[in-house]
């Protein structure tokens, strides 16, 4: 608040260093400073400082609700902590058992392939097994064959030497046969004994093989 | 006409609310469980194993011997459908008696043969069932294309051997009508009537041959397919020794 002041009302002195010195002396008329200031002037201050009083309170009630705010989230932040402290132990634990289950499916998946090759090479076993029975088997049958046949052809010389013997006592006593039914027992011999004979050096051969 | 100072109440006003809401909200409450659900098992990742660990390739596959009049000879066959087998028409000629064994030892019984005429191919019908059968390709393999051969090389053990398509050519024993198809994978005697699979597990073609340069012959599926379409191109075999 300032006041204007006015050449007829006050005093002025000199002093002796020639300086000169203004001394303002209050009116006093009655009315105070408000009362001298407009009404229109009133009312804008009036509105200005309510204002004023609603931004401070305004103000007040959103510092304290981001206070609020921001003790909720560091609340909830130690809690994340907390949880991801614990996720990440329980996150360590599952990774030692991963690690652990995944040893022992490697020992299951080579006992499996040693297994699978195991039932491969028994099934080949198997297999050559059965493979050789059958050779043997046929083996067999070849040497029944051969061991018949064998016993057909000394049966074929057993008879041709019976003969023979039967010939040499014929021969013996020849005036007991005639001779043409020497000569035709002769023949038969020596026809069975050709036959014992060509059988055996086949069966010779079948042996040679 | 309002005047400036409502105008000034009105927009301090607003400013008090736009502020308010700009404030942060506290924060939402945490959650229980941190844990998602369980995963749903995948049971397209097993694959075609089988639960004995063996594949479905491995498992289709057989042992082929055949008791000839005057030899013993084997092969390889696989499984067509439960009492079918397909394999080679060599592999089953002049036999007095078929024996088939699977890939872990199991015995089958046969009960008849019949060959082809128009490729080396001959069809084996079993007692007993063997279990799920082939997939047949849809088209026959290109060059190039991988290819997976299982069988029993040599009447040993069950082998499964790889290598790529080189091409169509023509039967190297004059014995199939039309082309075969030449690869790289190794086979020897006793891989006859093997099972050629592709990339997908499907059989493209049956291995038959081999040359001196290592390759391997094999007639395609194409051909197989005509063969099981058309039954009168089948003719039985005979299971006995015809004296001579």
């Amino acid at each position: 608040m300032t006041t204007t002041p006015s050449r007829d009302h006050g005093k002025i002195s000199r002093n002796a260093a020639n300086e000169e010195t203004t001394v303002l002396t209050p009116i006093s008329d009655g009315t105070t400073a408000l009362d001298r200031i407009p009404i229109k002037r009133q009312r804008l201050w009036i509105i200005v400082t309510s204002l004023l009083g609603v931004l401070l309170i305004t103000a007040g009630m959103m510092i304290y609700r981001l206070v609020d705010v921001s003790n909720q989230w560091e609340t909830q932040v130690e809690d994340v902590k907390a949880q991801n402290y614990d996720l990440g132990e329980r996150l360590a634990d599952e990774q030692a058992q991963v690690i652990g289950l995944q040893a022992q499916v490697d020992l299951v998946t080579e006992q499996l392939r040693t297994a699978q090759q195991r039932v491969l090479e028994l099934a080949d076993d198997v297999a050559q097994r059965d493979d050789n029975a059958e050779f043997y088997a046929r083996q067999i049958t070849d040497l029944t064959d051969v061991l018949n046949t064998a016993s057909a052809v000394a049966n074929s010389l057993n008879k041709c030497v019976d003969y023979h013997e039967q010939l040499v006592d014929i021969l013996k006593q020849p005036d007991n046969y005639l001779p043409d039914e020497v000569a035709t027992f002769e023949a038969g011999v020596t026809k069975v004994c050709d036959a014992a004979t060509a059988a055996n050096v086949d069966l010779q051969t079948v042996l040679a093989q | 006409m309002r005047s400036p100072r409502t105008l000034l109440a009105a927009g301090v006003a607003a400013g008090l609310l736009a502020g308010c809401a700009a404030l942060p909200d506290a924060p939402s409450p945490l959650p229980t469980n941190y844990v998602p659900a369980a995963p749903v098992a995948d049971v397209a990742q097993q694959g075609n194993l089988s639960p004995d660990g063996f594949s479905q390739a491995q498992r289709m596959t057989v042992r082929v011997r055949n008791v000839g009049c005057d030899s013993l000879k084997t092969g390889t066959g696989f499984a067509y459908d439960a009492h079918t087998l397909i394999t080679n028409r060599h592999v089953v000629e002049d036999t007095s008696e078929l024996q088939v064994t699977t890939y872990d030892g199991h015995t089958i019984t046969v009960t008849a043969a019949s060959v082809a005429g128009v490729a080396d191919l001959a069809i084996i019908t079993t007692e007993e069932s063997i279990g799920a059968g082939a997939v047949l390709a849809q088209e026959d393999p290109v060059e190039g294309d991988a290819i997976t051969v299982v069988g029993y090389p040599n009447g040993g053990q069950l082998t499964t051997v790889s290598g790529v398509v080189l091409g169509a050519t023509g039967d190297p024993l004059g014995a199939a009508l039309g082309t075969v198809l030449a690869t790289t994978a190794p086979v020897e005697p006793g891989s006859s009537g093997s099972p050629v699979l592709n990339e997908r597990g499907e059989v493209v073609g049956v291995i038959y041959a081999k040359n001196e340069a290592e390759q391997s012959f094999m007639v395609p599926v194409s051909l197989l397919r005509t063969l099981l379409d058309e039954d009168q191109l089948l003719v039985p075999q005979q299971q006995s020794c015809n004296p001579s």
